[in-house]
């Protein structure tokens, strides 16, 4: 038999203090997060290929025929490591980060994690940034160049 | 406390995080979708261009084969667009409901922005995948057609 004994508003109080209080890292979050950690580990090791495969490939056919230099392969290397390694950094501190902090119910941990998803993002925005605006500058010299070419005619 | 509760703790270094994050999430939607848009443009323009071509060839039967593959190929590009609209649209998504969330304190947003990142990543994922996989067919291909063309002498 069910109680009707009892003033409309009961359990509401209840209710709206958990809700209102603070957000929780629910099982539902957790799951979404560690998820999404495994994909962004997935990412991170794909962004280390652009780094290791051109010095190796030039590395490896240097080696084959003494003609050639790796020199190149080593640039395009380092060009990408400055662009891609700590990026991939970042993305493998949120993976392992957030792996420990639901092991462990770790607040630190927790909060390494998100730091390390924060610092992913804003160093490949700001590269993002600088290379788009790059690209910017390179189209207004060819413009111009254009321009004052056609001018000279 | 509940049994299914962790006993994690929402700072406000964490709250300072995400919010940090969903700025960049956001700028990078949006960025997703000027270039989507821009590809949409030049696969159109490239529609144009084989038509174009067809046109210019002369040849009748190549020209309708032309006609015929610039549909298949348009349809080809459109269709690998469709997931790289849904892993923008997710990140958006993402941004947004991050931010309500913790300036309100809405926890139902809260668990519909983490269902959004993950719902982003796995999208990012099958896709990253299936071009891994693509590239290594490639370059198996492109080896083996290059040790058929040029064998290792000594």
């Amino acid at each position: 038999m069910e109680d009707f004994n009892q003033p409309l508003d009961a359990g509401l109080r209840k209710q709206l203090t958990e809700e209102d209080n603070e957000l929780r890292i629910t099982p539902e979050i957790q799951s979404y997060w560690s998820e999404s950690g495994k994909w962004a580990l997935l990412q991170s090791i794909l962004m280390l290929i652009p780094i290791v495969a051109p010095a190796l490939i030039l590395l490896g056919i240097s080696e084959a025929s003494n003609t050639i230099t790796p020199a190149p392969g080593i640039i395009a290397s380092l060009f990408y490591a400055a662009i891609l390694l700590m990026p991939s950094i970042y993305l493998m501190r949120f993976w392992s980060y957030g792996k420990r902090a639901i092991a462990t119910d770790s607040t630190e941990d927790m909060e390494a994690s998100f730091r390390a998803l924060r610092g992913y993002y804003q160093y490949f925005g700001i590269v993002t940034i600088i290379i788009l605006s790059l690209f910017a500058i390179m189209f207004l010299m060819v413009g111009g160049t254009l321009l004052s070419g056609s001018k000279g005619f | 406390m509940d049994n299914n509760q962790s006993s994690l703790q929402i700072t406000a270094a964490a709250k300072f995080y995400w919010k940090a994050s969903a700025s960049w999430a956001k700028f990078f939607a949006i960025l997703g979708f000027v270039f989507l848009g821009i590809y949409l443009l030049s696969i159109f323009s490239i529609g144009e261009s084989f038509r174009t071509l067809a046109m210019l060839s002369g040849e009748p039967s190549m020209a309708n084969l032309m006609e015929q593959s610039t549909g298949i190929m348009v349809g080809i590009f459109v269709l690998m667009m469709v997931p790289s609209f849904f892993m923008y649209l997710f990140h958006w998504r993402f941004a947004n409901q991050v931010r309500e969330a913790v300036d309100n304190t809405d926890q139902a947003q809260f668990t519909n922005a983490w269902r959004n990142f993950r719902n982003h990543y796995r999208v990012f994922g099958i896709m990253a995948i299936i071009g891994v996989a693509f590239w290594l067919v490639f370059i198996i291909a492109a080896a083996a057609a290059a040790s058929s063309a040029f064998p290792i002498s000594d």
